[in-house]
C-alpha cells in the first residue's frame, strides 16, 4: 500500500507539466521582480509627486526625498477648471468611445464569425489590409477635419479609434471559440431574429471577450493624445493625456531652445514645475487603475478561452 | 459545386476591387499637395500652391457678414479671451474693416507640432500663423510654398492692403524676410518688430556678489565688454567664496550647453543650427568677422581657452554635476537661476529683462553685456507672421495685420486686454494691470507684433519706448545678414553630426572632460560622420551669397 502511495507521489513529481518546487520559487522571483520593475516607475512618478521644489533643484530624483510637499498636488487642484474640464472631456470620450467602440466591432467581428454571411472573406481581407497599410498621417488629417469637418469637436477624438483591426479580430476569435454554430441555428429555429440572437444569445457568452477588448479599447482612449494634437485646437476640449503632454513638451521645448527664445520671452512662472507634471501623471493614471479590478474577472477568461480544447 | 465557384468568383472580386482601390490611394496620396479639399459649405476654391491666382481672395464687404480671420498666436496663455476678442473685434468695425478675428494659442511645442501639420495638410481653416527662425520656421515653410508671397508683382498684397504696416517696420526687417520661395525671390512674411539684436551677457546674481563683500564694479563694466572676466582671479575668487559660504550643494557657477562658450569666446553665430561651427568677430564690433568662412567651434584658440577654464571650475565643483547630462542640464540651469541659487551665469538679453528678471528671482540681477549686440538673419527673423498660402481671406488677413501693426488702441487691447478689465489707463499713457487680469488672459508680448505700438505699462515707465528704440539702434548688422543656410543637401550628415554632438559636446561645453583630450576625440568623431561635406557646403552657400550681394 505504501509503496504504491510513493510511486503513485514519483509519479506526479515527474509529471512534464508539472514544475519542481525550486523552479517554482525561481519563476515566482522573477515574475515578481519582472511585477516590480513595472510598478517602479509609477511608485517613483508619485515620490517625485510629493517631493519639495527645493529638494528636486537641489538633489534631482530620488526615491528618499530630502523634503515631502504637497505643493504639487495643491497646484494641479488649483488649476480649477483646465484640470476638470480635461478630465470631463476624457471621461466623456473614453466612455462613449468605449461603448460605440465595443457596439460597431462586434457587429464587424459578429459578421465575420457567421459562415453564411456571403461577404466574410471580402470584408475579413478588407479589415486585415488595414492592419497592414495605414492611410498615413496627411490623407487621415484631410478626411477627418477638411472632408468630414470634425475638427474641434469630440467626434474627432471618438470616430478615428471606433474600429481596430486588432480588436475585431481578438472578438471573431473570442466567437469562434465560444459561440458553436448550432446555437445560432436554435436561436433561428425558435423564431429569433438577427439582433435578437446576437444580444440576447450570443452577448452572454462572450462576456468575458468583450470585457477584455472593452478595457483595451478604453486605456486606448483614456490615453490617447495624438488625436487631440491633429484635430482640437480649442482648450476647452483638450483630454486629460494631452494637457499634461503639451505641458511636457513646452516645458521641454523651452529647454531646448532657451538660447534662441532668450530668458526675456519666456516667462519661467508659467512653465509647469517638474512636480506639478508628476502629480498630473499620477491624476491621470489614477482612474484607469481603478478600472483595472472591475475588468479582471473577465480578462482572465477572455485571455485564456480557446487555450485549452476540451 | 456551384458554391465553390461562387465563392472563387467572390474572392476573386474582391481582390480586383481591393487592388483598384489601392492603387487609387496610391496615386491620391502621390498628387502634389495643391489641392487643399474643400471645407464642407463652401464653394471658393483656395489658391492653389506655386500658382498666383488671377483673382486672388477679395477684401471683406463692408457690409454682410464679417470676414472671420483664424490667427495662430505662439506663446502665451489664454483660459478666456472672450471679452478680449469682443474688444478686438469692435476696435476693427471702428476701424471700417468688416473682419472679426478667432486666435489659437499655443506654446512652442504644439506650435511646431499642430501648426506645422495644420499647413502641411492644407488646412484652410488658418489664414495667419506666427513664424520665426525658432519655432514653425520661416525660411523651410516660406521656400516650400506654404506662404502667400505678399510683395507679389502679380498681386502685391502690402502695397494694397499693408502701406501703414510697410512704413511701420524698418525696412531691413522686411529684407530680412526676404527668400526664394516658389513665387519668386520676395517678402513671404511679416516680421515682428520687437528687439531685432541678439545680446549675449552675463547674468549675474549680485545680491550674493555684494554679500559676499565683491563690489560688481570690481568684475564688470555695465558700459563695456566683458567677454574676458572669466579669465579674471577675482572672478574665480567669489565662486570659491560662494562655495565656502552657502555649502556644498550650492554651485556658483551656471551653466548650459550648447553655447556657453561660444558667447564668451566671440565665437557666434551659429549659422547652421547643428551647434558645431564659429564665426568669430570683434567683440566691439560683430560686424568685422576675424575670419569670413566659419570652422569647427572646438578648433578656435579662445574657445579651447574657455574650456580649459571652465574644467579647471569643474574640478573645483563651482558647476552642478548635473549640467553634463544632457537631458537635465537644461533644467538645473534654468531652475538655479529662477531660485536665485547662483552667482554667476550667462543669458541672451532682450530689453527689459533686467527689471523682470529681477523682480521675479527676489534679487538683484544684473546683465554686463559679452560683446555688442548682433543682428543677423537668426535674430531679425525671431517672431514674425506669415499668411498661409490655404487661407480663403488672404486679402483680408493683410488687412488686419495693417491695423494691428498700426493702431495703438488694438494693438493695447490684444497684448493688455480690456481697459478697466485687464488694466487701467494711467494720466502718463502707461497701463496698469489689475489683478488677476493675466490669468486668463496672458499672451507673449514680444510676439505680439509691433512692440512699438503699444503702451508701456507703468513698470516700464513712459520713456520705454524711446529707450528700446535706443537699444534696437545699438544692434550691429553682421556681415551675414540676410544669409539662411539650406540643409538639404546635407540633411543626413547634419543628422549624424548631431549624434556626435550628444555624445561629446555637453560635457565638454560644461568642463566636465579634460579639454585637449575631449576636443581631440569629438572632432575625430565629427570628422568621421561627415563634418567635411557639411563645412563645405556651409562654405559653398555663404561664397554664394557673398557673391550675389
Amino acid at each position: 500500500m505504501s509503496s504504491t502511495v510513493i510511486n503513485n507521489k514519483k509519479k506526479r513529481k515527474f509529471r512534464s507539466n508539472q514544475v519542481s518546487r525550486p523552479a517554482e520559487v525561481a519563476i515566482n522571483v522573477l515574475v515578481g521582480a519582472f511585477a516590480l520593475l513595472c510598478i517602479l516607475p509609477f511608485i517613483f512618478i508619485i515620490i517625485i509627486s510629493f517631493t519639495s521644489a527645493d529638494s528636486l533643484r537641489i538633489y534631482g530624483y530620488s526615491f528618499f526625498p530630502a523634503e515631502l510637499s504637497t505643493d504639487s498636488f495643491a497646484a494641479a487642484f488649483t488649476m480649477g477648471n483646465v484640470l476638470w474640464r480635461s478630465y470631463g472631456v476624457s471621461f466623456l470620450v473614453t466612455v462613449v468611445g468605449t461603448l460605440l467602440s465595443m457596439f460597431v466591432s462586434l457587429l464587424y467581428a459578429y459578421g465575420l464569425y457567421r459562415r453564411d454571411y456571403p461577404l466574410r472573406n471580402f470584408f475579413a481581407i478588407f479589415i486585415f489590409i488595414t492592419m497592414i497599410f495605414g492611410g498615413g498621417l496627411v490623407p487621415t488629417v484631410m478626411v477627418i477635419r477638411n472632408l468630414l469637418g470634425l475638427g474641434d469637436t469630440l467626434w474627432a477624438l471618438i470616430i478615428p479609434s471606433l474600429i481596430l483591426p486588432f480588436h475585431v479580430i481578438i472578438l471573431r476569435t473570442f466567437l469562434s471559440s465560444a459561440v458553436p454554430e448550432t446555437l445560432i441555428e436554435s436561436a433561428r429555429l425558435d423564431g429569433a431574429g438577427e439582433f435578437r440572437t446576437l444580444l440576447s444569445i450570443v452577448v452572454p457568452i462572450v462576456k468575458p471577450g468583450l470585457a477584455t477588448v472593452a478595457l483595451l479599447t478604453a486605456i486606448g482612449y483614456w490615453n490617447d493624445w495624438w488625436l487631440a494634437m491633429l484635430f482640437i485646437r480649442d482648450r476647452t476640449l483638450f483630454p486629460l493625456q494631452y494637457l499634461l503632454m503639451e505641458f511636457q513638451q513646452n516645458v521641454d521645448f523651452v529647454r531646448r531652445n532657451l538660447q534662441m527664445i532668450g530668458d526675456a520671452n519666456i516667462d519661467f512662472a508659467a512653465l509647469p514645475s517638474e512636480g506639478l507634471r508628476m502629480a498630473l501623471a499620477v491624476l491621470i493614471v489614477l482612474p484607469i487603475a481603478c478600472a483595472y479590478p472591475f475588468f479582471q474577472r473577465y480578462i482572465v477568461t477572455g485571455l485564456t478561452v480557446g487555450a485549452v480544447k476540451g | 459545386m456551384e458554391t465553390k465557384i461562387g465563392g472563387k468568383k467572390m474572392k476573386k472580386l474582391s481582390m480586383i476591387v481591393i487592388s483598384l482601390l489601392l492603387v487609387f490611394a496610391l496615386i491620391a496620396a502621390c498628387a502634389p499637395a495643391d489641392t487643399p479639399a474643400p471645407a464642407p459649405g463652401t464653394d471658393t476654391a483656395p489658391p492653389a500652391q506655386n500658382e498666383t491666382p488671377d483673382d486672388p481672395t477679395p477684401p471683406p464687404a463692408v457690409d454682410g457678414p464679417a470676414t472671420e480671420i483664424t490667427i495662430w498666436f505662439m506663446g502665451g496663455s489664454a483660459t478666456d479671451d472672450s471679452d478680449v476678442i469682443a474688444a478686438a473685434n469692435a476696435r476693427l468695425q471702428e476701424l471700417g474693416l468688416n473682419i472679426t478675428i478667432n486666435p489659437i494659442w499655443s506654446g512652442g511645442w504644439s506650435m511646431q507640432e499642430e501648426a506645422q501639420i495644420a499647413l502641411d495638410t492644407g488646412d484652410t481653416s488658418v489664414d495667419i500663423f506666427w513664424t520665426g527662425s525658432w519655432g514653425l520656421l520661416y525660411a523651410p515653410n516660406a521656400t516650400r510654398g506654404n506662404f502667400v508671397r505678399l510683395d507679389d508683382p502679380n498681386n502685391d498684397l502690402l502695397a494694397q492692403y499693408g502701406q501703414d504696416m510697410l512704413a511701420a517696420v524698418p525696412e531691413f526687417l522686411w529684407d530680412a524676410f526676404a527668400v526664394n520661395g516658389p513665387q519668386g525671390f520676395g517678402i513671404y512674411g511679416i516680421p515682428g518688430y520687437k528687439d531685432f539684436a541678439q545680446l549675449y551677457t552675463w547674468d549675474v546674481n549680485n545680491t550674493r556678489l555684494s554679500g559676499l563683500g565683491i563690489d560688481f564694479d570690481d568684475l564688470f563694466d555695465m558700459d563695456g565688454i566683458n567677454y574676458d572676466v572669466i579669465f579674471d582671479p577675482l572672478f574665480e575668487e567669489a565662486m570659491q567664496r560662494a562655495k565656502d559660504e552657502y555649502g556644498p550643494t550650492f554651485f556658483p557657477l551656471a551653466m548650459e550647453g550648447g553655447g556657453w562658450a561660444r558667447m564668451i569666446s566671440n565665437g557666434d553665430t551659429d549659422l547652421t543650427g547643428a551647434d558645431l561651427m564659429h564665426f568669430t568677430f570683434d567683440p566691439n564690433n560683430p560686424a568685422e568677422p576675424t575670419d569670413f568662412l566659419p570652422g569647427l567651434a572646438i578648433e578656435n584658440e579662445l574657445t579651447l581657452r574657455v574650456y580649459d577654464r571652465l574644467h579647471h571650475f569643474w574640478n573645483q565643483g563651482f558647476i552642478d554635476p548635473r549640467a553634463a547630462i544632457p537631458g537635465e542640464a537644461a533644467s538645473v540651469f534654468i531652475d538655479q537661476r529662477e531660485a536665485g541659487e547662483y552667482l554667476f551665469a550667462t543669458t541672451v538679453y532682450a530689453y527689459g529683462h533686467t527689471t523682470q528678471a529681477s523682480a521675479s528671482r527676489g534679487i538683484d540681477a544684473r546683465f554686463p553685456r559679452m560683446s555688442n549686440p548682433i543682428v543677423s538673419t537668426v535674430s531679425a527673423t525671431g517672431s514674425g507672421f506669415a499668411v498661409s498660402v490655404y487661407s480663403r481671406n488672404q486679402a483680408a488677413a493683410v488687412q488686419f495685420m495693417n491695423a494691428w501693426y498700426t493702431d495703438q488702441t488694438l494693438a493695447d487691447i490684444l497684448v493688455e486686454g480690456v481697459e478697466g478689465v485687464h488694466h487701467t489707463r494711467n494720466a502718463d499713457g502707461t497701463l496698469t494691470r489689475l489683478p488677476g487680469g493675466r490669468d486668463r488672459y496672458a499672451p507673449w508680448r514680444f510676439g505680439m507684433g509691433n512692440v512699438f505700438t503699444f503702451s508701456p505699462l507703468d513698470t516700464e515707465g513712459p520713456d520705454y519706448l524711446e529707450g528700446f528704440l535706443a537699444y534696437n539702434a545699438a544692434g550691429i548688422p553682421v556681415t551675414f545678414l540676410g544669409f539662411t543656410f539650406d540643409p538639404a543637401n546635407v540633411l543626413t550628415e547634419m543628422s549624424a553630426l548631431s549624434a556626435v554632438w550628444d555624445e561629446f559636446g555637453q560635457s565638454l561645453e560644461v568642463g566636465a572632460v579634460e579639454p585637449r583630450a575631449g576636443t581631440e576625440a569629438f572632432a575625430a568623431a565629427l570628422r568621421a560622420n561627415g563634418f567635411d561635406r557639411f563645412e563645405a557646403e556651409l562654405h559653398r552657400q555663404l561664397e554664394e551669397f557673398f557673391a550675389a550681394r
